[in-house]
């Protein structure tokens, strides 16, 4: 709980930090932050905060902003520093104060709560999207994201009113009252359900509501993409936990139909889109989708069955792990062409670890045994199909999809070599070199031995 | 158990790393012996039991797996199968120039398949069979050649992960129907499906399966793919890859289908046999030799599959043992075919001849080795294939009949492709024949002493797999 607090102070001391012109201390600043919330968490003492009004720190919150405390250092480890301290602290800042809105929609027991911690997720997140100044692309992603970002929030916002119209109240106390008194629910509330919904949808990029996602992954800066493939699917994740888990638990039959078709839908799409994608970072988008799409199902599972929650929490990490693993690498080949496919052309021969790195990482993606996206899908497939066949089948079609566009891009890495129109350079630090090694051992560890590393980290947290 | 598979990982890590001068000699040194120790094996073999050599550690149990290793008559054959296609593939590359990581993947290849011929559980198994598509990919797409040959290997590798699909969606079916907490072979085999679901879920482990093998609607695949191989991968394609769908079909399809219909069984075999005219057909008219061996391989699978489909014991005894036989006579084959290659620059039959007579010693011992693929008696093909065609006319006469085609046919494009190549007059492309190096002559001599061996003495492979034929045939008896 007291993490939010750190994250949000060390984003107001990066800003400050950007007055200083002599050094750029905003990166270390706000690794220091995060590194500081993470022990917070590690100790694991109650810090007396009782907002359990509008956020609760139970478990699930807990292994989730650990998960995402760990990805957000590494991203901003690997950000590139411009040579403006200015420009780096508005940044970092920036990015701090998206993610403590993230950490917001970890355990919300408040619908305002929800809103809030959507908000300030988003916010800064379309001026990040905006924030290349030379790239076109870049600035078309942020205002795409904006407008309909604030489409999406204006049904949020109008949605959680008509909730409350139904409920008299906002928090999931007295969501849960109503619902023990039986009364039977006005039309109005199915209506504000279905926008929230359609809102967090829309964040989670989820079809037909995901027309905005490859467009701003493609324009963003690829740090910023990775934060928004990773912790930004987390937080949209999470929200739809609590929501079809919590406030919308009752009503499972009126909206069963429409995940389980919003699920197929966004499998379908992700698989035909995704392959004739020749831009690396849109081909991320499409497999983006589809993840989000297990996401959706794994979510399913958790409400029907009692001793499957960890099936979300599994597939969040691995997918966050080998999410981080490729954008990192991917935001250190500086490519003319916007990392079309072409840029990744030889890179086993230029830089071998990047490109083990890369190679395990959309391995992990495509779900290929002994990485952790298999369990991961193992797991998923075998608990939706007594559930529903019709997602089963279609969630093997997009695996199978998928496998399509995730080999032409390892086809790229390991075997093509470079031609001279898209050269492209990969600069390898010793922060890109250590966060591909973390990674790899995570991935495969979460692979080979799932049971016990993942008791091991719960038992962390 | 756990070193038998365990170390080939280890040598594959290693392979990448040493450095190039070495990597050639260390390869061909380790993969002889690892031949000769599994060679011992064999001695320690209790025909007695059931299933030798377990070793069996509890992860990933949350989903039913567990590491639950061993072998069996049949496990352990493969086992020797695979590390004679490694000491082969190997002895074949010892002239070629191949880098670091080439000698890697086929060790990590040798990993994925021992897993795969030792998995005692349909988790573990999966996890192998896929694995085992990554470092064979990885071969053929640096080291293959050809036109269109990228096109090929992806088509290749997402026909055969659509198909390892399939296999998942079988087991996830078995693990709902039954309610499993286990997918370990001891427990699994007392259970059975019942109606519906067992037969879809024979039907998604034959199509999972089938891709492998291949059977004849899903063999698209496998002409263009060795085609375009290097000759090391289509021996380890059709050596031992094949081998894995073959093994899948006794060790996790057979025991579960005591309540198949016979519908559905004669279905199978009718396709498992048209394959094996279809293939035999087709290589009639080719002139590339690698396509003519690759459509014979068809042929010969497909008969392979349909005695395993016949579910009988003389059936399963005879696709064992011709599952040993095949994997030594196609190396042999695709072998001949690459020296040749080599020597003489084509691959053609309208191009080559009279290699006879520049080199006596390889066309007499390629003379045995295709007598052993159309099984003449005293060869290694000829019992194998006995007891499948009399296995398949038991089921049916006219089957077998059709069946029994297959060695008239085989007989006609296997002589065909020797005359044209080896008999006759010497054509120009022969006639700068370089002379083939003695360790290709030995190893070739090898395989040659093996056609007459086997061919002789067949008795104690089908000794060794005897115990789990007559279990396996004893289950489907039950309900026949």
């Amino acid at each position: 709980m007291i993490a939010i607090i750190i994250v949000f102070v060390t984003g107001l001391l990066v800003m400050l930090s950007g007055l200083w012109k002599q050094r750029d201390i905003s990166k270390p600043i706000s690794l220091l932050g995060l590194g500081l919330a993470f022990v917070s968490i590690l100790l694991k003492k109650e810090f007396a905060l009782d907002f359990s009004q509008f956020y609760v720190w139970n478990p699930l919150a807990i292994m989730m902003t650990a998960l995402s405390l760990f990805i957000a250092f590494f991203l901003i480890l690997n950000y590139d520093a411009t040579s403006k301290p200015e420009n780096n602290s508005s940044v970092l800042s920036m990015l701090l104060f998206s993610f403590s809105g993230a950490l917001l929609l970890f355990g919300y027991t408040h619908l305002l709560t929800l809103f809030l911690g959507l908000e300030i997720l988003s916010i800064p997140l379309y001026v990040l999207a905006a924030s290349d100044k030379n790239n076109r692309l870049s600035l078309e992603a942020g205002l795409k994201y904006f407008i309909l970002g604030s489409f999406g929030s204006a049904f949020l916002l109008f949605g959680i009113a008509l909730l409350y119209g139904t409920y008299g109240g906002f928090g999931i106390e007295r969501v849960i009252q109503v619902q023990q008194m039986g009364i039977a629910l006005p039309p109005y509330y199915y209506v504000g359900m279905l926008m929230v919904l359609v809102a967090i949808f829309f964040k989670m990029a989820l079809a037909p509501f995901h027309f905005w996602s490859p467009d701003v992954y493609e324009g963003s800066p690829t740090i910023i993409t990775g934060y928004m493939s990773t912790i930004v699917k987390i937080a949209a994740s999470i929200a739809m936990y609590y929501l079809l888990n919590g406030f919308f638990a009752a009503s499972a039959k009126s909206w069963l139909p429409i995940v389980i078709i919003i699920s197929c839908l966004s499998f379908l799409i992700s698989g035909l889109m995704g392959i004739v994608q020749h831009n690396v970072k849109r081909l991320l988008a499409y497999s983006s989708i589809s993840h989000a799409s297990f996401i959706l199902l794994a979510i399913l599972i958790a409400l029907v069955e009692e001793k499957s929650k960890s099936t979300v929490t599994f597939y969040l990490y691995t997918y966050a792990i080998s999410g981080l693993l490729v954008f990192t690498i991917l935001n250190a080949i500086k490519s003319k062409d916007n990392l079309e496919l072409d840029s990744l052309n030889g890179l086993v021969s230029h830089h071998k670890l990047a490109a083990i790195g890369l190679t395990i990482g959309l391995l992990s993606m495509a779900g290929i045994p002994l990485t952790g996206g298999f369990i991961a899908k193992w797991n998923v497939l075998s608990r939706i199909y007594p559930l529903n066949l019709f997602s089963f089948v279609m969630a093997l079609l997009a695996s199978a999809l998928g496998i399509v566009y995730y080999l032409k891009t390892i086809n790229r890495v390991c075997f093509y070599t470079q031609k001279d129109k898209t050269t492209s350079e990969l600069n390898s630090s010793w922060t890109l070199n250590l966060t591909i090694v973390i990674c790899i051992i995570l991935i495969l560890v979460l692979g080979i031995l799932p049971g016990e590393s993942f008791e091991m980290i719960l038992g962390l947290f | 158990m756990e070193l038998i598979i365990s170390i080939p990982l280890l040598v594959s890590l290693v392979a990448f790393w040493i450095p190039k001068k070495l990597v050639k000699e260390m390869s061909l040194a380790f993969s002889l012996t690892f031949f000769v120790f599994s060679c011992f094996l064999l001695l320690k073999f209790d025909v007695s039991r059931d299933f030798n050599f377990i070793y069996y550690q509890e992860i990933l149990l949350e989903m039913g797996g567990s590491l639950f290793l061993g072998a069996d008559g049949l496990g352990l054959l493969m086992i020797l199968l695979t590390n004679f296609v490694v000491l082969y593939v190997n002895l074949m590359s010892w002239n070629k120039d191949y880098k670091n990581n080439f000698y890697g993947w086929v060790f990590f290849m040798q990993f994925a398949l021992i897993g795969v011929f030792t998995s005692l559980n349909a988790f573990l198994f999966y996890i192998f069979w896929e694995l085992a598509l990554i470092p064979i990919y990885f071969i053929l797409f640096q080291y293959g050649h050809g036109e269109n040959a990228r096109k090929t290997f992806v088509r290749f590798f997402v026909y055969t992960f659509v198909g390892s699909l399939f296999i998942l969606a079988a087991l996830i079916l078995m693990k709902t129907a039954l309610s499993l907490e286990t997918f370990n072979l001891k427990t699994l085999t007392p259970l059975s499906l019942q109606g519906r679901d067992a037969v879809i879920f024979a039907i998604l482990l034959f199509i999972g399966l089938g891709v492998k093998i291949p059977i004849f609607p899903l063999h698209a695949w496998q002409a263009e793919t060795y085609r375009n191989a290097p000759a090391e991968g289509t021996i380890l394609l059709s050596g031992i890859m094949l081998k894995m769908g073959l093994y899948g079909l006794i060790r996790w399809f057979i025991p579960f289908q005591e309540s198949m219909s016979s519908g559905l069984e004669t279905f199978l075999l009718i396709l498992a046999l048209i394959g094996v005219l279809y293939g035999a057909v087709i290589a009639l008219r080719r002139n590339d030799m690698k396509l003519i061996a690759a459509f014979s391989s068809l042929s010969h699978v497909g008969l392979i599959a349909a005695g395993i489909f016949t579910f009988k014991y003389i059936g399963l005894q005879g696709a064992t043992l011709q599952m040993v036989v095949h994997g030594i006579n196609i190396v042999g084959l695709f072998y001949i075919i690459d020296l040749i290659e080599r020597s003489t620059g084509s691959r053609q039959l309208t191009e080559l001849g009279g290699i006879a007579s520049k080199s006596p010693a390889f066309a007499a011992m390629a003379l045995i080795i295709i007598l052993g693929s159309i099984a003449v008696p005293l060869t290694n093909g000829f019992p194998g294939e006995m007891l499948l065609l009399f296995s398949i006319f038991l089921y049916n006469p006219i089957l077998g009949i059709l069946a029994g085609l297959t060695i008239i046919l085989g007989a006609a494009y296997m002589l065909r492709l020797y005359q044209r190549v080896f008999m006759g007059e010497v054509s120009e492309k022969v006639s700068a024949f370089k002379p083939i190096d003695t360790i290709h002559l030995v190893a070739l001599g090898v395989i040659c002493i093996l056609v007459f061996a086997i061919g002789l003495c067949p008795q104690w492979i089908l000794d060794m797999t005897s115990i789990n034929s007559q279990y396996l045939a004893n289950l489907l008896e039950i309900k026949n």
